[in-house]
């Protein structure tokens, strides 16, 4: 899914309510920080999952797990997450 | 021996495992309670649902990535669905299993609703899974 493609999915979310405008720009703003890492991101962390909430890097093998880190540590704050070099399904 | 498992009722044809079950929220306050025929897919780390039937809920966004699925597709990660399986117990009594674990939410309404490993982990829950005769169970560890 490209860029575009991305932000189009989140509008459509937000103009339904399903997603408030904060949230929108929030995800959108992490996955920003999560591009300008990504070259990191991707010769370091193969076959992790990665994700950035608040502007902070969190890293964990199970999805779950890193949500609740996340939440723990940023109550509130979007999680822009990737897994790396391998598939969630 | 009693299988709970069987081949896709919409595509005959398919060679992964297929039961029915449900998904239960809340839409506007009030109880949503839905038939659907989950794939238990060994594949999927998360279950994930289709764009329309997670309209069908109203559910907490918490996640979401724009890569991460085969194919490159994005996904949502939105809480407040329960899902329901059947499992046989120790002594193959069939017994319903509940789990709230977040989900993922496809951006489209392609392809099946999804019980990913997350969710048998959650219940301790193993597939047995026979792609010759199309049958096969779920079970309690």
């Amino acid at each position: 899914m490209t860029d575009d493609e991305f932000a189009v999915w989140l509008q459509d979310e937000t103009q339904n309510n399903r997603m408030s405008a904060a949230q929108r720009d929030d995800l959108l703003a992490q996955k920003k920080i999560f591009e300008i890492n990504r070259p990191i991101i991707e010769e370091k962390l193969r076959n992790r999952i990665v994700g950035f909430a608040n502007g902070n890097m969190l890293v964990d093998d199970d999805l779950h797990r890193l949500i609740a880190n996340a939440q723990i540590s940023f109550p509130g704050a979007m999680v822009y997450f990737e897994p790396i070099a391998f598939d969630l399904y | 021996m009693p299988n709970n498992l069987h081949a896709s009722s919409s595509i005959p044809a398919d060679l992964r495992p297929h039961q029915f079950g449900r998904a239960k929220g809340t839409k506007f306050g009030w109880p949503v309670d839905e038939s659907k025929e989950w794939l238990i897919d060994t594949g999927a780390s998360i279950a994930v649902i289709t764009k329309d039937n997670a309209d069908k809920f109203d559910l907490s966004v918490v996640a979401g990535s724009a890569s991460g699925t085969t194919g490159g597709g994005g996904i949502l990660i939105k809480r407040g669905l329960t899902t329901e399986f059947e499992v046989f117990d120790y002594a193959g009594s069939a017994v319903k299993k509940q789990c709230s674990l977040d989900m993922g939410v496809k951006p489209n309404n392609l392809g099946a609703e999804i019980l990913g490993m997350d969710q048998l982990n959650d219940a301790g829950a193993r597939v047995y899974w026979d792609p010759v005769n199309k049958t096969g169970k779920l079970e309690e560890i």
